[in-house]
Order: structure tokens, then sequence, then C-alpha cells
């Protein structure tokens, strides 16, 4: 019955799957600036206004408004525009000298990520030639060593509570009824102090990030705590907190009730476990919903899995915890006669936590990364790449002690000199083991933190050149033609020129329509789009601020000739600050 | 507690508590439908 009731339950679940809808961008952009970048205004504006795609809160952005000379030319605070909620406000001195100005926005996405980017415009009409500012350096700071140490913490907490819990109550309970005079205790008091641990991480953790979001101290709690539900990301963690209150009022409750020494559970044990089951259940749903799972296509699949994910990692971590905990506790009399069962039973959840973990890593991977070379070229990706070495490592240490210490494990209740090696063995192999998956808890609590490479880095294989940084004169050919892109200065945040020469035969191609869209590879924001104009036979050339921001950029020349078949071109240019 | 859940009073308390951690279970697969609820709106 139960097994139907968990088959009834997991196709449900990929029914919601199927039906619920695709995602839709992870980060906010910006899609239209008041004055226009680069732009030349003969009237001083006296506000700067940015409108994202979507709302964003004023309390977590900046906007800084300055000169040549790094004078801040901001007479306020940024505010949202009255009846637009996606547009954010800061008001400027009166009468700003003739010159250029540079603004740089920074603004907090939906799932807690920092977004920037900088723009210049002048104020005329004699501004003279654009300077070469210098971009503000505000670190993508969802990474800094006390976020990430905090953000492990809860993680670790969270699972090891969660796995100790399932290894006391379903795993190691026949141990009190078939060893005379043993005690689970220990496995109990573990689990008390994880769960208070995850208690107090999960909120430290959402003052600390909330903290570093909105450029205030993690000791300003007074300012801080109205601000945890303004994010998705702020509102996710406040609900986990509050599903682990309650997990841990259900499983403290479970673990008064139980009474081991029995065979069968009461209708109230088996109701409070039930009860703590389906919290924790409910617990590992939201880091999923409020981090990078929920932002990625399609949604209801990758939370899925990161669902699963945590399940079967938390059963796993929690459990060696659990073992080495009793391993501890246990006189050296009972331990080979508890440990040979405990460890079979623990070996097939273990075993299958390890296929799911595997399964669900693998797949949820394929999710996230466009293209496989991201795997070593992103951050994110080589934060996979350390877990899943750290989790491989775990894995062998794993398959060791279920082909040779659980079976030793086994004879040695009817051969006890076999007994003392193999606990000993199993003691060091299920440290290793918990220790090379806090590592990947790590690793996982990393990449967690850094942004996902955008869907648009797919499109980074069907380049055809790769280009900068610093001034591009480069020659591709695509169907016949032969296109000499020439981008100058190519430098992020300053105009640049986009020319290319479209030659068939030698010939130049004139009177084609060519359009060049700019398209930011290494993070999700909006692509800007730009008609080329034909100023010489087949040369076509638009200046634009379009590289808002240093990094990589698609640049795909979609060119229609009066006569033959469109094509599209595609450059990845590096631009620097 | 072994002995006072073998008296009735001992064992409705039981019961009572595990009505509680029941509850709590509920509140929190509430609490994080809503959360999905919100998130794929």
């Amino acid at each position: 019955m139960r097994r139907g009731g968990r088959g009834v339950l997991a196709l449900a679940v990929v029914a919601v799957a199927l039906l619920a809808p695709a995602a839709a961008s992870a980060h906010a952009y910006l899609i239209k600036t008041v004055p226009s970048a680069s732009t030349e205004v003969d009237v001083s504006p006296p506000v700067v206004a940015l409108t994202f795609d979507e709302a964003v809160e004023p309390r977590f952005a900046i906007i800084s408004v300055s000169d040549k000379n790094a004078h801040q030319v901001t007479a306020g605070s940024v505010h949202r525009a009255a009846g637009n909620p996606d547009t954010l406000i800061v008001p400027l001195k009166p009468n700003l000298p003739e010159g250029w100005y540079l603004v740089y926005w920074r603004a907090i996405s939906v799932d807690g990520h920092p977004v920037q980017g900088a723009f210049t415009f002048a104020r005329g009409p004699n501004a003279g030639p654009a300077p070469q500012f210098v971009i503000p350096h505000i670190s993508q700071t969802a990474t800094t060593p006390k976020l990430l140490v905090t953000r492990w913490l809860v993680f670790l907490s969270v699972m090891i509570a969660i796995g100790l819990f399932f290894l006391r109550i379903g795993i190691a309970r026949p141990v009190a009824r078939r060893i005379e005079g043993t005690s689970l205790r220990s496995i109990s008091v573990a689990f008390v102090i994880s769960s208070v641990v995850g208690l107090i991480a999960i909120p430290v953790y959402l003052d600390c990030s909330t903290a570093v979001d909105s450029l205030r101290s993690a000791w300003d709690i007074g300012a801080l705590v109205p601000l945890f539900r303004i994010t998705a990301f702020g509102r996710g963690y406040v609900d986990m907190e509050i599903c682990f209150a309650l997990f841990c009022v259900a499983a403290w409750v479970t673990l008064w009730v139980d009474r081991p020494e029995r065979e069968h559970r009461s209708i109230a044990e088996l109701l409070a476990g039930i009860g703590a089951l389906v919290a924790a259940a409910a617990v590992l749903v939201v880091p999923g919903a409020s981090g990078h799972a929920a932002q990625t296509a399609p949604r209801s699949l990758s939370l899925l899995l990161d669902w699963l994910h945590l399940i079967s990692g938390s059963i796993w971590l929690g459990g060696l915890i659990g073992l080495i905990v009793l391993w501890q506790s246990l006189p050296s009399g009972r331990r080979v006669g508890a440990l040979s069962v405990v460890i079979p039973r623990f070996s097939n959840a273990a075993f299958v936590s390890v296929l799911v973990l595997l399964g669900t890593g693998t797949w949820a991977t394929v999710l996230h990364m466009p293209l496989l070379s991201a795997m070593w070229t992103t951050s994110y990706g080589q934060a996979i790449l350390v877990k899943i070495g750290l989790l491989l490592a775990a894995m062998l240490l794993a398959a060791v002690n279920l082909v040779r210490t659980k079976p030793r494990l086994v004879a040695a209740r009817s051969r006890p000199e076999l007994g003392a090696s193999t606990t000993v063995l199993l003691r060091r192999l299920i440290s290793g083991e918990a220790l090379l998956i806090t590592g990947a808890v790590f690793a996982a609590a990393t990449l967690s933190s850094l942004a996902p490479p955008a869907a648009a880095l797919a499109k980074e294989g069907s380049a055809l050149a790769k280009v900068g940084p610093g001034p591009i004169s480069t020659t591709v050919h695509k169907d016949g033609y032969t296109l000499k892109v020439v981008i100058t200065p190519n430098k992020a945040v300053a105009p640049n020129s986009f020319a290319v020469q479209i030659t068939k035969g030698g010939a130049p191609v004139s009177g084609a329509n060519v359009t060049l869209t700019f398209l930011m590879l290494d993070m999700t924001m909006g692509q800007q789009e730009y008609q080329l104009k034909e100023t010489k036979p087949g040369l076509y050339s638009h200046a634009a601020p379009a590289l808002v921001m240093v990094g990589h950029w698609g640049l795909s020349f979609d060119i229609t000739p009066k006569a033959g078949e469109p094509l599209t071109a595609l450059v990845v240019d590096h631009a620097a600050g | 507690m072994s002995s006072s859940s073998r008296t009735p009073a001992g064992a409705w308390a039981r019961l009572v508590m595990a009505a509680t951690a029941l509850g709590a279970g509920t509140v929190a697969v509430v609490v994080a439908v809503l959360l999905i609820h919100a998130v794929l709106g």
C-alpha cells in the first residue's frame, strides 16, 4: 500500500511537471533608460530613470551617476516611479555642466543574484568627446566567503538533520529491539543538535544575504527584517525557516512518542512519523523554489529534480553522520551486533539514494548547461565538476563498504573474530565518505550562489570567429559571402563603432538589409538590435553604446541581400573595460 | 514515559502530541505548495 501511495504521488508530480508552464528569464534586465544611452541632451535632465522588464526593489538597487572626474551628481535616493513599479528613478543635481556622464546601476533579481550594467549620456550642446570612464567595481556579492560559509552551514545542518531523523526512525530503529542494551539516544541527540543549528543558521544566512544585497550591516537587524520578504529569494528562506521549524516540532514529537523496543508502531507513532516526513519533504522543496531550479526551464521538472536530489543527498549524508555517532556511542561488546543490523539496511537506502542523486544531478546539469564546454569555461560549471569529483570519490568508498564491509559484518555474526577489524575499517570508510560529501555540499553551496550560464551561451558553438578584447578587424566567410567585421574601440560602456563590409566574389554587396543583434553570453539579459546603415557600397555601420558591460557578447549579423537567401553570421566578442 | 503511556491519560497525551506533529507536517506542506504556486504562478 505504501508503494502504491508513492506511485500515485510520483504520477501526480510528473503530471504537474508536464502541465506546468515553461520558464521565463532568470534575471531582471534593463529595457529603457532616460536619458537614452550615448545620446546628447541639451537640457540638464532632472532625473535618471531606468525601466526593467520586471518590478525591481529600490531598497536593493544602486544608481550611480558620475561625471568624468568620478564626482557623483545624484541629489537623492533611488525610488520607484509613481505608477510604474518597473521603473527606478534617481534625482540629479540641477543644471549639470556640459560634458559626459556615466550611469552605473545594480539591482537584485528575483533569484537573489545581483545584475548590473552601465551606460553614458552627454549634457550638451558642447559635451566634447566621450571620455573613457572607469566602471565602478561592485563584486558579485552572492559569493563572498561569509555568505558561502553560512549557506554551506544551512545546507549541511538541514540535510544532516533530515538524514539523521530518517536513520533514527526508518533504519536504525530495530537495533534497540534486536540487540539488548543498545540505545539510539546518541542519534536522537545528534538530530536535536543539527536541527537547532539549522534553525539558527537559516535566519543568520538570510540576514547576512539581505545585508549584502541592501548594502547594510548584518547587525542592522531592525532595518533588515522588513526587507526579508521583498525578494523571491528572501521569501523562500523565510518559508524554509517556517517549514524547518514545523519539521523540528514534528520530528521531536515523533522521537518522544517512539518506542523502538516494540516491533510494531502505534497509531500515535505512525501519525507523528508521517507528519515529520511530509514536513521534511516540504523543507527540501524550498531551496529549489527560491533558487536556480525555479528559474530553469522547464521549471516544474527542474524543481522536481532539485527536490529528489536534496532528499537523496540528505538520506546519504545524514545517515553517514548517524552511523559515525552510533559507532562512537555503542559499547565495543555490542558494536558488531548493532552495526550488523543497521549497515545492511542503510546500505540499501544509500544505494537507492546514490542512484537518485546521480540521475537527478546529471539531468539537472543538462538542463542548466547550455553547452558542454560551459562545464570548464564557466565558474558555475567548474563548481559542478568539483562536486562531481567529490561525489564520485565518496561513491568509491561507498562501493567498498557495499561489497566488502557489509558482507563481512553479516559474516561476523557467526565469526566474531572478523568483527573488530571490520568495524574499524567501516568507521574509516564512513568518515571519509561523510567528509567528501560535506565537501560536495560546499561545492553545491558555491554553485547555487553563482549565476548559471546564460542559455545564449549555446550559440557560442556556431560562432564564425571569436575576437577581442581591443579593436578588431576580422574576416569571416558564410554562404559564399565575405564579411569583414570592424569594431572600434571595442570597449564596454563606451560608444563603439560596428561595421561590416560585405562582398561576394570580390564585388561589394549593396542594398542589403543588415541588422546587428547584441546578446550577452555571460548572463541572461535582454538583447539589443540595431539597423546598420550603408555608408559606402557594401559597407554597413552603426555607432552605439551596445556593449553595456564587460564580458562576452554574441554579435549576430542578420543580412538580407537584395537578391539571394538571407544569412546570419555570429561573431563572439570579448569586450573589456 | 513508557509506564505513563500505558495509562489512558498517557495514551491520549501521546495521541494529541502525534496529532500536533501531523498538523505541523500538514502546515509545512501547505507553505511549500503555496511557495511552488507563487513560483510557477
